[in-house]
């Protein structure tokens, strides 16, 4: 996917095709006024909440579409837009950037968005968001510059902000609703400036949404959102079948193409959203572990045949990656990976000293492609004498070893949200705490730090697609820390008579259901 | 009998006791961070450790089982959920209803119906009749219930459109949409009791029925309806009314494969999703719940032997 523009240019000119109106009002599709949206979700949200500190998971953004707007949105080039906000002007030299808020907003309780409630929002977000270290620490203070300006003053530049805020850090609630209602109540009935509003809210169950009449961006046409829970993946292929549902987020891949043959729509964003990769024990703190040994892992990338096991897991709906990332705006070309050939696998093993092989573990979290994943790796490490217990995790047992799951492998599969550097730079880079990705068993060497951190403080987009290029080529050629493996997309499963919904098209984390219809 | 009486209900609260002590260990046992999950990616360790200290996860276990027991005693207060914040005991309430909806009607069904089929596989042993009820309970005990209700969804709901695919109305909502989403997750629910309960009452009562003062019974002229009825099914039944014990916490544990199908939104589905999310609070306080109705079924079950069986009753003295 190539990039159209240069986004760091689009930013400081401070126009954008939201900035022209463009986006907000829509052209009224064909297809008929009214009716309900029936979209069946495998699972609820992360957190069970509906405010600040969502999670960032891939659902909380799927429930989140109906009533929240961010200051920023993915657009189809792996840039993001201006949203909420009119216009941006990025000043590295000052280190601040200058946040024009869009005119005519408001909320679905009335109040209206101004800077004052932008800058509630970021100023709330800084003490008690679940992202605001990992991707706002430069922020130092936001000022109101005038009724729609705010200021936005950095301890040290940040080019990953308006991304950030593209994402759940930058949706904005209605600051007057917080402060009457309190946390624990606005936590269940959230107000965003979205075009509708939650209805109901059966935990585990659905959730229901009804028209903002209000709504900012014109008239909306359907008359309600229904969200309903299919935990057992057949039950929501007979929902879909049976027309009880009209999109279905959260299939098996071994699901989605039975769907298709039924004349479903298989919704795939232009743009990636998700990367896997192989990661190794590379830190190996008690000295004990064989994938300490760059060996052992460049043999370990030779003896799986990526191409192979992205189609058998995946099914067709990812393609295999060589470097960490998405698309092809950061791609590095230089990068080389590593070939499948069992025959250099095994004498690189012999070379590290294990030419009989040896035991480890593979372990992954229950999720996606990641289970058969690593039965397919299993199996190819089995041919050049590698005995690898796999173990598939849920829940805390999961979130747990991934921070750090003391030796062998896990394989990963990660959110990519359209800025590569910025998530680079929440795994790999040094100093980083809590829940964390190979904390404590994966390296952070001091070039690879040195390179992201120049990535995300980067004046030029250039600059930091080059930067994160280093970073890439020390990771994966030359210290081996991790072996990419794919990158892809969530996908959706919709009934054809669903027009306009934005679904699955842009980036998961977006939609326009404000201009969804359904066809009689 | 107030004596005994007594002495079991304080076996009861010494049992309930060490239950609450055991499910607390347990789920702190178990690796994971609850505050993981719910600060997901990226929360720092400090914010994780906020997370723990705002929620007592740091305390000694002593001061935080201490705590959890001593609000629970003194005000029936279960504590929030460390994934939601929302209040435990309002949960449960919540859900344990739904599950009672569904499990109390599974349970009359499986017993007005496995009754029956018991007495006349015994009473017509050997018969067609007792060879195809055999395949039929066999067939229930054997066949996974899970299965059972996805094949029912395929048919019943997708191909022939008589019953919705899952969901659940509460009866007070609408008793009609309760009946129709109800029918098939209580059907499911029941094969397994109607399977158990008849064949249990069958091999009770075949051994029942060839006791000396049922021949007797029928020397005297009874006619063969009397008794069954009204001599052999009382003794019959003592071991069944274990049955109903045993299926009693069942019910209110909430059966997790039916409610997770069907996504009722029961006591069986949180406890999986607070296992699953180290929910520690809502686990302890619904294993604590489940645990309290069996003991207390169990009594219940002693004391009907006791109503049942007189001689029962005056071991009882």
């Amino acid at each position: 996917m190539t990039r159209h523009a240069d986004r760091r240019t689009v930013l400081k000119t401070g126009l954008s095709a939201a900035a022209l109106g463009l986006a907000p009002r829509l052209a009224q599709a064909a297809g008929q006024s009214g009716g309900t949206l029936n979209i069946g979700v495998s699972t609820e949200m992360n957190y069970n909440m509906m405010c600040f500190s969502m999670t960032g998971d891939t659902f909380d953004f799927v429930y989140a579409w109906p009533i929240y707007e961010s200051l920023f949105r993915p657009n189809d080039h792996g840039t993001v837009d201006p949203w909420l906000l009119e216009r941006v002007e990025a000043d590295s030299a000052g280190l601040h950037y200058l946040f024009h808020v869009r005119r005519g907003v408001t909320f679905s309780d009335g109040e209206v968005l101004d800077a004052a409630a932008v800058k509630w929002n970021i100023d709330h977000y800084m003490k008690v968001g679940s992202k605001k270290t990992a991707l706002l620490g430069a922020i130092q203070s936001v000022e109101i510059v005038d009724d729609y300006t705010v200021k936005v003053n950095l301890s040290t530049w940040s080019s990953i902000i308006p991304a950030a805020f593209a994402r759940e850090c930058g949706y904005v609630f209605s600051p007057k609703h917080y402060e009457t209602h309190g946390d624990a109540y606005c936590q269940l009935h959230p107000v965003g400036t979205g075009p509708f509003i939650l209805k109901s809210w059966t935990h585990n169950v659905g959730k229901m949404f009804v028209r903002n009449n209000k709504y900012w961006g014109g008239k909306v046409n359907l008359d309600a959102i229904n969200y309903t829970i299919y935990n057992d993946p057949l039950v929501a292929q007979a929902a879909l079948l049976s027309e009880e549902i009209d999109v279905f987020c959260g299939m098996p891949y071994t699901g989605i193409k039975p769907m298709a043959d039924q004349g479903l729509f298989i919704a795939r964003e232009k743009l990636s959203d998700h990367a896997s990769l192989l990661v190794f024990n590379s830190q190996n703190v008690k000295h004990d572990d064989p994938t300490g040994n760059v060996l052992v892992r460049q043999a370990i990338c030779h003896a799986i045949n990526k191409p192979a096991l992205v189609q058998a897991a995946y099914r067709g709906f990812a393609r295999p990656q060589n470097q960490f990332g998405i698309g092809e705006h950061f791609l590095n070309k230089a990068i080389h990976g590593y070939e499948y050939d069992v025959a250099k696998a095994k004498a690189l093993l012999a070379q590290a000293g294990f030419p009989n092989g040896f035991k480890t573990q593979l372990q992954t979290y229950d999720g996606g492609a990641n289970a058969e994943a690593v039965q397919i790796i299993q199996a190819d490490l089995a041919k050049v004498g590698i005995d690898a217990k796999v173990q598939v995790l849920t829940g805390a047992a999961g979130n747990l070893a991934m921070i750090g799951w003391d030796q062998g492998l896990w394989y990963h599969s990660s959110g990519v949200y359209t800025d590569v550097a910025m998530q680079m730079a929440s795994i790999f880079c040094q100093g980083l705490t809590g829940s964390v990705l190979g904390l404590t068993t994966m390296l952070h060497p001091d070039d690879v730090n040195a390179a992201l951190v120049k990535s995300v403080s980067a004046t030029s987009d250039q600059e930091s697609v080059e930067q994160v290029g280093i970073a890439n080529k020390i990771l994966v050629d030359d210290l081996v820390v991790y072996m990419p493996v794919a990158e892809f997309s969530v996908i959706f499963i919709m009934n054809q008579k669903v027009k306009n919904s934005g679904i699955g098209s842009t980036f998961f984390t977006v939609s326009t259901l404000q201009t969804a219809t359904l066809e009689s | 009998m107030p004596l005994y009486i007594t002495r079991r209900l304080l076996v009861m609260l010494g049992l309930a006791l060490v239950v609450s002590v055991l499910v607390f260990l347990m789920m702190r046992m178990l690796p994971g961070d609850p505050a993981l999950i719910a600060l997901g990616d990226s929360a720092s360790a400090a914010e994780i450790t906020a997370f723990r200290d705002r929620l007592g996860l740091n305390d000694p276990l002593a001061l935080q089982y201490w705590h959890w027991i001593s609000r629970i005693v003194t005000g029936w207060d279960f504590g929030q959920s460390v994934l939601n914040q929302q209040d435990v005991s309002e949960m449960i309430s919540q859900r344990l209803p739904n599950t009672l909806m569904i499990g109390l009607p599974s349970l009359v069904i499986g017993i007005l119906l496995g009754l029956p089929i018991g007495v006349v596989t015994a009473v017509r042993r050997g018969s067609w009749v007792d060879q195809a009820f055999a395949v039929l309970v066999n067939g229930f005990l054997g066949t996974p219930r899970f299965l059972i209700a996805i094949f029912g969804v395929l048919i019943l709901a997708l191909k022939l459109r008589l019953i919705p695919l899952q969901g659940y109305t509460a009866p007070w909502v609408d008793f009609g949409a309760y009946v129709h989403k109800a029918i098939w997750p209580v059907f499911v629910n029941s094969i397994y009791i109607i399977a158990v309960v008849a064949r249990h009452t069958r091999s009770n009562l075949l051994e029942v029925l060839q006791q000396d003062y049922i021949r007797t019974a029928r020397a005297n002229g009874l006619s063969e309806l009397r008794v069954i009825l009204r001599h052999a099914l009382k003794n019959g039944l003592i071991p069944v009314i274990t049955i109903i014990g045993l299926e009693l916490p069942q019910i209110v544990g909430g059966a997790i494969v039916i409610e997770t199908i069907f996504n009722i939104p029961g006591i069986g589905q949180l406890v999986m999703k607070g296992v699953t999310g180290r929910d520690y609070l809502v686990v302890q306080a619904a294993v604590l719940i489940i645990s309290v109705v069996t003991i207390l079924s169990n009594f219940v079950v002693d004391m009907t032997y006791a109503l049942i069986d007189p001689r029962i009753r005056s071991a009882s003295r």
